[in-house]
């Protein structure tokens, strides 16, 4: 008797837990609120089928796919989009190789010796794959030297950091950091510090540090020599790996007299980090902070982009007065064949609307964007976007995308 | 009379019964002996695949880089060298730490809580020990990477460095992701179980044992180290088994804390890596003959779990011996 | 008769006594000290424990305590923007998830837990020792190595060692299936412990009346245990909630995955959302990440004082 009334109170615990943890869910379903319909995201974009897909990658763009996938997500009753993982680049391409992501994030696009190293023997060749791009940002050197104030930009060039990168430039106070911002530290009545300079990097197979090395590369071939790479750079000892934009953005926060590289809006989302941005030497000999607008005209000097070589979607160090060399699009990588019709239909959908902005009745992925601090595609990049998923097929050669928005 | 329902039995009244010895139906009881051999065949499947997943998913590695991936002291998926010696010395160091800290500090704490404390509070600091013991790993890294991180850069590590005039083992700048900031969290997470499964082997000593030793004049220190020390020897060894394959294998706190640096440590305040948190942020973004390395390294982490457990199975039985001898 | 006492030699059991309690007397004074300056270091010892383990509870309490409130339990994450940096919403995702996970991790391991523990507890075959043995291994192991192998075995599937598993891809399964394989050497180890504690006249009294053995552990040993065994599932549902490692590559977790009890899609977790929100790039994300801890933390507490609560009865009931 007594062994039952302990039985019944074990079990009434867990099912009393049970119950209080189902509360949400009860809750939840009876308080959906109803966003206001929005032209743009209704006419293109609805689904007359359920549908789910989820995508993973590049932290690059998770600022923004986050915001893009919730927002399409509520406006659409058929499709679920059931998240994106911000795992990295080179994560990215993988889940999308090995079938766990649907569309694949990543900063630089997808090359056949990614394929051949990342899924070899499926047989996959560049054609089995559209690239679309979907984001455009740039890179910002954050540092974090104690006693500085965030109006004082120091001034690097690609020389100066390849080296501090490297190991050769090893304190804070090494005379060619010193030189070159002799006038800066003057006006601003401050010393660079005696530290050594700890340098963060990405942990992870980072599209980010693609665009990072590649941009050393062809700012300072004498000194950065290795081609650009997603891969995890070497650290020294005192240096600290992030998993993530987010990871390289928390230790650069927490450590003191350390530097690193994080995408831009990652800036404005963490105002700590905007005590140290530095200011970097575009192709016109300009000291330039990172700032859309800044972004921009980096991307105005290349007009035609292509997904298919490193010269064709770069666009670090172009010349233009104002231009941010450290720049670069984010793509969106999908199969080109698509076995499931719904499926397939919903991820065009979704990527069409993103890579777009909206009229002024409507919002679209772009407008998303320019809220999470990332610049507007240009028009003739949308409109790349916009052909490259007309190429994308389904079960039978039907082409999924059917759109009547400009 | 419950349970007697069985009309086999009730026909047929064996020779057996009147000794006592019930007389098993064959085919009725089979059921019986195949659902508990099946289920428990079906969790022992599991695990050889467990195994058999973990081994064969490293053996491409282990084909490709052979025993260099044991020795080497660069681990680079750029360059393509895969040597975990660097890792393995920083799951060995974080460990050590952890457990240097936490096993007199956690017997201690046991002896204090069972001899020392008055019997309200007795109640009140092992269930605070039984919370604490129960609190996941993911709440321990994240208090230690925005709480004790930041106290450790501002604070201790400076004074540190100061204490030991920049001579090893703090001589580098500090930073806040660090070993021995991953070993204090070791042993933060470490210390209730210690504590706990301590206090438990200490009450199986019997009253009597203690209260004689007191009777003949032994004082409390002589009583604790002689009597229920040794007596508690099998529960404590328990709890420094368990303790350490914990703090070996520890993963998502340590990756939080230790900074993702697969050199080896030059001081105790630069960051490092461990084999669970290299495998933990390298997994998802590796190409095939990566992953087989990443594969190895867990084969490596769970040999030394293994060992671990082994050693102290073969301490217990030891010491059990000892006890009964006693 | 004194003078027949003076005449015998002297007592060694007498003489023993006697140098014990000088030695005794000397050394007292020393004794004592010692004693003192050790049970001293034993409640510095336990000072020293509390420290940090206070400084835990404080932070969890002061920062995450002002994060409850009925909009944090019930809505799903919102996404913080440039003009919105508080926007956090709640974590309603991550508790159905955790709630889809461990529910259904604890459905599988209790009959394969409960079953395995029967046979090691009852039967003394090799393949009993070994299975106990294997228990035991299996609790010391990392986590993330069942992570691996449901990463392999479910999410990516395919042709393995001549077996075709199904690729089902970041789901609920995936983590379920983690969990479960981790459960059910804890709830083995546990239940053996209780099963075995039934007294053994009550077993035999049993037997004695003619029953087979399946039905003396199917009427007598399980209800008699059965409190001890849902300590053991209590035990494990509070390890089970509060891992994360197995569940970083099966689940597919990300902050904003949306609410679903499919079990075949991706999912979020609690364990999971602190951890990325802990790592995430907005701040009050990682904010909120605290309320989310203690939350867990509660959970995890309601279920250790269940624990607790059982065994004590049990040991009361005993008596």
């Amino acid at each position: 008797m007594r062994r039952t009334l302990l039985s019944a109170v074990g079990a009434t615990a867990i099912v009393g837990m049970t119950l209080a943890l189902a509360a949400p869910a009860l809750a939840t379903t009876h308080k959906k609120p109803k966003p206001k319909p929005d032209p743009y995201v209704t006419a293109d974009t609805q689904m007359t089928t359920a549908a789910s897909i989820a995508g993973g990658g590049s932290t690059f763009a998770a600022p923004l796919e986050n915001a893009a996938q919730a927002y399409y997500g509520a406006r659409n009753g058929n499709a679920t989009l059931a998240g994106y993982q911000a795992v990295g680049s080179g994560a990215g391409e993988v889940g999308l190789l090995n079938g766990s992501f649907n569309y694949g994030g990543t900063d630089v696009p997808l090359a056949q010796t990614d394929i051949n190293t990342d899924a070899p023997g499926k047989g996959y060749t560049l054609a089995s794959f559209e690239q679309v791009p979907v984001g455009l940002g740039g890179i910002a050197m954050a540092y974090n030297l104690p006693g500085f104030k965030s109006s004082v930009h120091l001034e690097f060039n690609a020389t100066i950091i390849a080296d501090i990168y490297k190991g050769t430039i090893k304190n804070w106070n090494d005379p060619a950091i010193a030189n070159l911002n002799k006038a800066i530290l003057k006006t601003a009545k401050v010393k660079l510090p005696a530290q050594p300079i700890k340098y963060v990097a990405r942990a992870d197979k980072s599209g980010t540090t693609y665009i990072f090395t590649n941009f050393l590369g062809t700012a300072a071939p004498s000194v950065w020599t290795t081609a650009p790479s997603k891969n995890p750079l070497t650290l020294g000892t005192g240096d600290v790996a992030g998993s993530g934009n987010q990871g390289v953005a928390a230790a650069v926060q927490s450590n003191a007299y350390s530097i690193g590289y994080v995408e831009y809006s990652y800036l404005l989302l963490n105002p700590s980090l905007q005590q140290g941005v530095g200011a970097i030497l575009n192709k016109s000999g300009k000291y330039v902070v990172p700032s859309p607008a800044a972004i921009q005209a980096d991307a105005a000097a290349k007009p035609l982009v292509s997904p298919a070589t490193l010269a064709l979607y770069s666009i670090v160090f172009l010349p233009g007065a104002t231009a941010y060399p450290i720049s670069g699009y984010t793509w969106a990588v999908v199969f080109k064949q698509q076995t499931n019709a719904a499926k397939g239909t919903l991820l065009v959908k979704y990527l069409d609307w993103l890579s777009h902005s909206g009229n002024p009745h409507s919002t679209a992925g772009q407008n998303i964007a320019k809220a999470q601090g990332y610049v507007m595609l240009p028009k003739n990049i949308q409109k790349l976007a916009r052909n490259t998923l007309l190429s994308v097929r389904g079960p039978g050669n039907v082409i999924l995308l059917t759109t009547t928005a400009g | 009379m419950a349970g007697v329902t069985d009309t086999a039995t009730q026909a047929a009244p064996s020779p057996d019964l009147a000794e006592g010895r019930p007389r098993r139906s064959a085919k009725s009881d089979s059921v019986y002996w195949i659902t508990l051999y099946g289920v428990s065949g079906i969790f022992a499947v599991i695990c050889i695949g467990f195994l058999l997943s973990v081994v064969s998913s490293s053996l491409p590695a282990w084909e490709k880089y052979g025993t260099s991936i044991l020795t080497g002291t660069v681990w680079n998926q750029s360059t393509g060298q895969y040597g975990a010696l660097p890792l393995i010395a920083g799951t060995l160091e974080t460990a050590a730490i952890a457990l240097t800290l936490a096993v007199p500090i956690g017997i201690g704490t046991a002896l204090a809580i069972v001899f020392v404390l008055h019997s309200r509070l007795r109640t009140f600091f092992s269930s605070l020990v039984e919370v604490l013991a129960a609190v996941p790993s993911v709440v321990y890294g994240f208090w230690g990477l925005l709480v004790l991180g930041p106290w450790f850069a501002s604070s201790v590590e400076p004074w540190l460095v100061s204490l030991f005039g920049g001579h090893f083992p703090f001589q580098d700048a500090p930073s806040t992701e660090t070993i021995l900031l991953a070993g204090c969290v070791l042993f933060v997470m470490v210390l209730p179980l210690i504590v706990a499964l301590t206090r438990d082997a200490i009450a199986t000593v019997p009253n009597e044992l203690v209260e004689g030793a007191l009777s003949v004049g032994a004082t409390r220190w002589q009583v604790l180290h002689k009597v229920v020390l040794p007596g508690a020897r099998v529960g404590i060894v328990g709890a420094i088994t368990l303790a350490s394959a914990r703090a070996l294998g520890e993963t998502v706190a340590i990756a939080l804390v230790i900074g993702l640096n697969p050199n080896f440590a030059h001081s105790l305040d630069s960051p490092a890596a461990t084999l669970a948190s290299i495998i933990a942020t390298e997994f998802q973004d590796s190409t095939p003959i990566q992953v087989a390395a990443l594969g190895a390294l867990a084969v490596i982490l769970m040999a030394m779990t293994l060992l671990v457990n082994l050693i102290g199975r073969q301490m217990i039985r030891r010491a059990a011996i000892k006890v009964t001898v006693l | 008769m004194t003078e027949l006492l003076e005449g015998l030699p002297a007592d060694p059991i007498l003489e023993r006594r006697a140098l014990v309690a000088q030695t005794a007397a000397r050394t007292l004074r020393r004794r004592t000290l010692v004693s003192h300056g050790m049970v001293g270091a034993c409640i510095v010892a336990l000072l020293l424990a509390l420290v940090p383990l206070v400084a835990l509870l404080y932070a969890l309490i002061s920062k995450g305590l002002h994060w409850w409130s009925v909009e944090f339990f019930t809505t799903t994450p919102a996404i913080p923007s440039i003009t919105q940096p508080n926007n956090i919403g709640g974590f309603s995702n991550a508790i159905i998830g955790t709630l889809l996970i461990v529910g259904c991790a604890t459905l599988i391991a209790i009959p394969v837990g409960v079953i395995a523990g029967l046979l090691i507890a009852e039967s003394t075959s090799k393949f009993a020792t070994l299975l106990r043995s294997t228990a035991e291994i299996m609790t010391g192991l990392p986590s993330i190595l069942l992570g691996i192998f449901a990463y392999t075995v479910i999410v990516i599937g395919g042709e393995k060692w001549g077996i075709t598993f199904p690729s089902i891809g970041f789901s609920g399964l995936a983590g379920a299936f983690a969990i479960a394989v981790l459960m059910i050497p804890i709830i083995m180890k546990a239940s053996e412990a209780s099963l075995r504690s039934v007294p053994l006249t009550v077993r035999e009294a049993g037997l004695a009346l003619g029953a087979r053995k399946s039905v003396v552990a199917r009427r007598i040993i399980i209800p008699t245990a059965l409190p001890g065994l849902v300590t053991s599932v209590l035990l494990a549902i509070s390890r089970g909630v509060g891992e994360t490692a197995p569940l970083l590559w099966c689940i597919g977790a990300s902050i904003y995955n949306p609410t679903t009890w499919d079990l075949k899609k991706p999912n979020s977790a609690i364990t999971m959302q602190i951890y990325l929100s802990a790592t995430s790039a907005y701040p009050a994300q990682r904010d909120s990440a605290w309320g989310m801890a203690l939350f867990l933390v509660v959970v995890v507490l309601i279920l250790s004082l269940g624990t607790r609560l059982l065994a004590a009865f049990i040991q009361r009931e005993r008596r």
